[in-house]
């Protein structure tokens, strides 16, 4: 199963991107860090997988 | 080398406790016990650290932590989400570890001897991973490798009905990235997650070599409140006296124990170590402190006798009663009830609580 992050460019945080298929756009989880990551910033072939992968990206 | 600590995670077991925070900051002997895996780290030589969370308290931690530079490392956060599984959490690690070789460290595991051994034996040109093991009395409830002669796993199996040996999977494992292609392969269990033991037998079925390094002293898996009450009493088995508060003259203490910053044992204290009690925490003239107790910081103990217990700070336990064997939450007060009426125990218990009266 292909596991797929983002980094935050401003603090470094890893995302699952399966966190971020299922928020689309938040703010960034690392502390004190102002900077919104989007599902978006993963490139189109991520996203595409993630989504037609949902229901290996989610506990029952 | 790197490190990879594993603090997703619901911790269902540790409830209430974890209702209002993650199991990787329970207590053990006043030090929250992610941190011995993040000292053992250290100890090993690996300051380049990445903690994976899960959604349970992943503030709470980063908190804790920062950046890692009062701990003396380098820490990346890497946010897991739902708890997908080990090999998942391993996995979201990737980038993080890059080409490097990286031991992967469970957040609520502690070992007495470390992984200095471990993380020493293993090299990456001949293995493409290495297990920590030890010998268990019940097999079939663990997950079991199979060796051979020198010591090279060819075989994982869970919770054998017949177990092929005695040498358990205790949590600790280092990899190199030859791990991440494994992970990849893998599809979900039946339980609906990534299982690193899958991934650990596809390296052996592509023929790569996975070592075993077989661990002597105690490891503890700290899950469910019996597993941090034990914890704790073998970690303060291994304390020495360090008084940084202040016992007065009357105290009676005998034993090993440890008294915080600004904590005072009072005159007419009893104390029997080995005992822990953190920093800015009173111990009244009326209190009996027994063997196996960690006291929380920030708290008052006083008319109580309590022994073989964990209170993990901001308490006040006056209670003229006796308390064993016993875990208390955060903010938790335990307060006698005389002269109220109607008499009785007055309780405010929230879910999952659990009381012995």
């Amino acid at each position: 199963m292909r596991i797929i992050t983002l980094t935050c460019p401003d603090c470094g945080t890893v995302v699952a991107g399966n966190v971020l298929e299922s928020r689309r756009r938040m703010k960034c989880p690392g502390l004190d860090c102002e900077a919104i990551l989007q599902f978006t910033d993963l490139p189109e072939t991520d996203r595409t997988h993630i989504v037609e992968n949902r229901e290996k990206y989610t506990l029952e | 080398m790197k490190g990879v600590i594993l603090a997703g995670g619901t911790g269902s077991r540790l409830r209430p406790i974890t209702h209002t925070g993650p199991k990787q900051l329970v207590p053990v002997a006043n030090k929250p016990v992610i941190e011995y895996a993040l000292d053992d780290l250290v100890e090993a030589g690996i300051t380049e650290i990445g903690i994976v969370l899960g959604d349970k308290g992943r503030e709470a931690i980063q908190r804790y932590f920062g950046d890692g530079s009062e701990f003396g490392v380098d820490i990346t956060y890497i946010v897991q989400g739902e708890p997908l599984g080990l090999a998942h959490a391993v996995g979201c690690a990737r980038e993080f570890v890059g080409d490097d070789s990286f031991v992967v460290y469970l957040g609520d595991d502690l070992m007495r001897d470390g992984i200095i051994d471990l993380v020493a034996d293993f090299d990456p040109d001949e293995y493409a991973a290495g297990i920590g093991v030890q010998a268990v009395d019940e097999p079939s409830r663990y997950g079991i490798v199979d060796i051979d002669e020198s010591g090279d796993v060819v075989g994982l199996v869970e919770k054998p009905d017949d177990p092929p040996s005695e040498l358990a999977l205790i949590g600790i494992y280092v990899f190199t990235p030859a791990i991440f292609d494994q992970i990849e392969a893998l599809e979900p269990s039946w339980r609906g997650e990534l299982e690193i033991t899958e991934a650990i037998q596809g390296l052996l079925d592509d023929g790569d070599r996975v070592q075993s390094h077989e661990v002597h002293g105690w490891w503890k898996d700290t899950g469910k409140p019996e597993d941090v009450l034990h914890a704790n009493r073998l970690v303060l088995d291994a304390i020495e006296t360090d008084v940084r508060g202040t016992v007065e003259d009357r105290a009676n203490v005998r034993g090993r124990v440890q008294v915080g910053e600004g904590s005072v044992v009072e005159a007419g204290a009893v104390v029997r170590g080995p005992v822990s009690i953190g920093e800015n925490t009173r111990i009244g003239p009326d209190a009996y402190v027994g063997p196996y107790t960690s006291i929380g910081d920030d708290s008052t103990v006083d008319a109580v006798h309590i022994e073989s217990s964990v209170t993990m700070g901001e308490n006040e336990i006056t209670a003229d009663r006796t308390v064993v064997d016993s875990l208390v939450g955060r903010k938790a007060t335990i307060r006698p009830n005389t002269d109220r009426r109607p008499a009785g125990d007055q309780l405010v218990v929230g879910r999952n609580s659990s009381l012995e009266l």
